[in-house]
Order: structure tokens, then sequence, then C-alpha cells
């Protein structure tokens, strides 16, 4: 029998990718793209993945020894300043005048000033108060 | 390159990395908090721990006693004896601790021609602090909760009769010598800022301050001890109680107020 239409005869093998029952558009693959001039080389990427988890771990440990530091750092910087505050309090009680640079002065300063603090309180009337500890053991 | 610069980034944060931590150990290490202690601030900070330990524990042993007391089982009793036996220990810690600090004190003063009472007073702290660690060991040996009551009362009677009247002791002398040393140091202290102002100043124009500077010392000095000596002529005895202690210590501290009156002049020649 013959199809009028696609003039086949009958027994005909039919190319299913043939044209005439294939009214999709032609694949992008078979499209054929200039070639672009000086396009540069794709990287490897097979090779950076494998080293990105190792510098993943790096990092983290750097940026813990950084935290780590910057707290040794705090810490000694406000102890610092702490005793910098306590010897500006002694400076501030009682003040040298500031024309004077003189060393002997300075230390003749300090020793009055530790004069004053062991003749302000007893050492042993403030340390050595006797224990009064409770021994009365009954059951 | 995204990742070169990801790698050069990376070696430079690491250089910061090392060179931040070397110099907080550097800082550390010299700051003034890390700076060595003294024997006596050692001890001194002992004794402070040794008495917190000395609270916490009465408390244990305290509520341990309570639970005893109101349930009477076997494990509430053992539980006390545990309990009782560490803060038994911990009341010979305390004594230690305190008696070492007592010594310690004593080194800070100037013993002048008294060195030998102060050898005695040093030997004597000695075989009470061997008591307690003797005693300690004792403690540490009981096996029942009916043997430590028993420790605990001898204990309490060595206490009053030969660790009260050795620590009154030492504190009066204590008193008297801390008072004499301090009476040395204004000696000193005047003689030293005396010195260093008339070799700094025109002697014409500052003479006559000086002269009457030098006879208000010289009072404050003769008045602090004859007051000194007084003191010392009725604190001596062999059982000395609190309030011998307590009189002494009100002698001590009235010369020490009169002492301060000559800071005022030291300030003055400071401000010349």
């Amino acid at each position: 029998m013959k199809n009028d239409t696609l003039n086949l005869m009958e027994g005909d093998i039919v190319n299913e990718e043939s044209s005439i029952y294939n009214t999709a558009k032609p694949a992008a693959k078979d499209t054929v793209k200039p070639k672009k001039p000086d396009e540069p080389r794709k990287i490897e990427f097979s090779s950076f993945k494998r080293f990105v988890p190792k510098f993943k771990i790096v990092m983290i440990l750097l940026m813990t020894i950084l935290i780590i530091c910057v707290g040794f750092l705090v810490v000694a910087q406000r102890n610092t300043k702490q005793d910098h505050q306590q010897v500006e309090n002694t400076v501030v009680n009682n003040p040298i005048p500031t024309t004077t640079t003189d060393p002997k002065i300075v230390d003749l300063a300090k020793k009055v000033e530790q004069f004053k603090k062991d003749t302000d309180e007893s050492t042993v009337t403030k340390k050595l108060t006797p224990p009064n500890l409770d021994l009365d053991l009954k059951f | 390159m995204p990742i070169k610069k990801f790698m050069v980034h990376g070696k430079w944060l690491m250089v910061l990395a090392i060179a931040l931590f070397v110099l907080s150990i550097i800082s550390y290490r010299f700051s003034p908090a890390h700076a060595e202690i003294s024997p006596l601030q050692k001890a001194d900070a002992d004794y402070a721990y040794q008495y917190g330990k000395y609270v916490d524990l009465h408390e244990n042993y305290l509520s341990a006693k309570s639970t005893y007391t109101t349930f009477k089982t076997a494990t509430a009793k053992n539980d006390a004896y545990t309990k009782t036996k560490d803060y038994l220990k911990q009341v010979h810690n305390v004594y230690i601790s305190y008696l070492l600090l007592a010594k310690e004190i004593g080194n800070t003063f100037d013993w002048g021609d008294n060195a030998k009472n102060k050898n005695t007073i040093s030997k004597n702290l000695d075989n009470e602090i061997n008591f307690f660690v003797e005693n300690s060991k004792k403690t540490d040996k009981t096996q029942t909760l009916e043997e430590l009551p028993q420790i605990a009362l001898d204990l309490n009677n060595h206490i009053a009769d030969i660790s009260n009247p050795l620590i009154n002791g030492t504190l009066v002398t204590y008193n008297l010598v801390e008072t004499q040393t301090r009476i040395k140091q204004l000696i000193t202290l005047a003689s030293e800022l005396d010195s260093y102002a008339k070799n700094k100043l025109p002697a014409e124009k500052y003479n006559a301050f000086f002269a009457n500077w030098n006879s208000e010392i010289s009072k404050i000095q003769q008045n602090a001890q004859k007051a000194l000596d007084n003191a010392n002529s009725t604190s001596s005895g062999s059982k000395l109680t609190d309030s011998d202690v307590t009189t002494t210590a009100n002698k001590t501290q009235a010369i020490q107020l009169q002492l301060k009156q000559a800071n005022t002049l030291f300030e003055e020649v400071l401000r010349l």
C-alpha cells in the first residue's frame, strides 16, 4: 500500500531519526559555534577539590591560634593596666614636683611612701589575728 | 589566579598568627603579674587559702553531722567520719600555715640587738609546727568516728595551754619590734633626706629651715622611743593573755600614729 503523504511503500524501513518524523529542533551540540580567539584554558578542578578540605582545616587551626593569642594579649594588657593604675594612684596621692627627674629624689619619695604605708597600719595586727576554730566535735 | 591569591594570604595569616603567639608569650612573661612573689606574700596567700578551705570543710562537717544525728544509718556515720576527719586535718593545716606566716612576718623586722630573741621565737614556732604536723598524721590514722572527738579535745587543750600563750607572746614581741623598726626607719629616712637636701639646696637660704626641721624630727623620735620603752617594760611575762596582746597592740598603734606626723615633714623636704 502506498502512503501518498510520505511517498512510502509498505514494508519500507523508516528511520525514526530522519527529519520526516523528527520535528524537534536540532540539538545544540550539533550547532557549530565559532571558536573565540584566545580563549583561556579551563582549570582542572579535580586536584583543587582534593586540596580544599585540607586548606579549610589549616585555616580553622590558624584562626583558633589567633584567637588564643589575642586572648593572651588582652589578659596581659589588663594586668599591666592595673599595675599602671596602682602606680598612678601612688603618684597622685603623693605627687613629686614634675620638674624633678633626679632618680635620688624619686627613690626618696618611694621610701617616704613606704614609710607612710608601714605606719598606717601594723602588719602584725593586720595579718596575724589568731584563728578561732571550732573544735567542739560532739556526735 | 584565585587559588594562588588564597595561598599567598594563607601564608601571611600563618606568619601573623605565629608572630602574635610569640608576642603574647613574651608580654605575658614580662608582665608584672608574672613577677616572682616574696616568701611573705606566699605565706600570706597560703594562709588565706587554708582558711578558705577550712570554712568549706566546716560546712561539710556540720551537714554530715546533722544527717548522722538525724538518721543514724551506717552510711550517714561513714560520711560523718570522712567529713569530720577531713575537717580536723584542715584545722591542723590552718594552724601550720598561720605559724609559718608568723615566722615570715618576723623576718621582715629589724631585730638589731634582739637577734637572740628572734631565734628563740623562731625555734618555738618550729616546735609548734612540728606538733601540728604529727598530730595531723595521728588524725589520719583513725578508723572510726568515735576516735575523732577525743583527738579534737586533746588538740583544743593543747591550743589553749601551749599554742595560744606562745602566739600571744610572739604577737606582743612582734608589736614592740615592729614599732622599734619603724623608729629606726624614721631616723634613717630623716638622715637621708637631710643629707640630700643639704647637698642640693643653698645653705644660707635653708639653714634655719633644716635646723627647725631636724628638731621636729628629733622630738617625734624621742617621744616615740619613750613610749616604746614604757610599753616594753609593761609587756613582759611568761603567760600572756589575749588582753595583754590587745593592750600592747593599742600602745604600739598609738606610737605609730605619732611617727606618722613625720610624713608631713618628709613631704615638705621633697617639695623644696
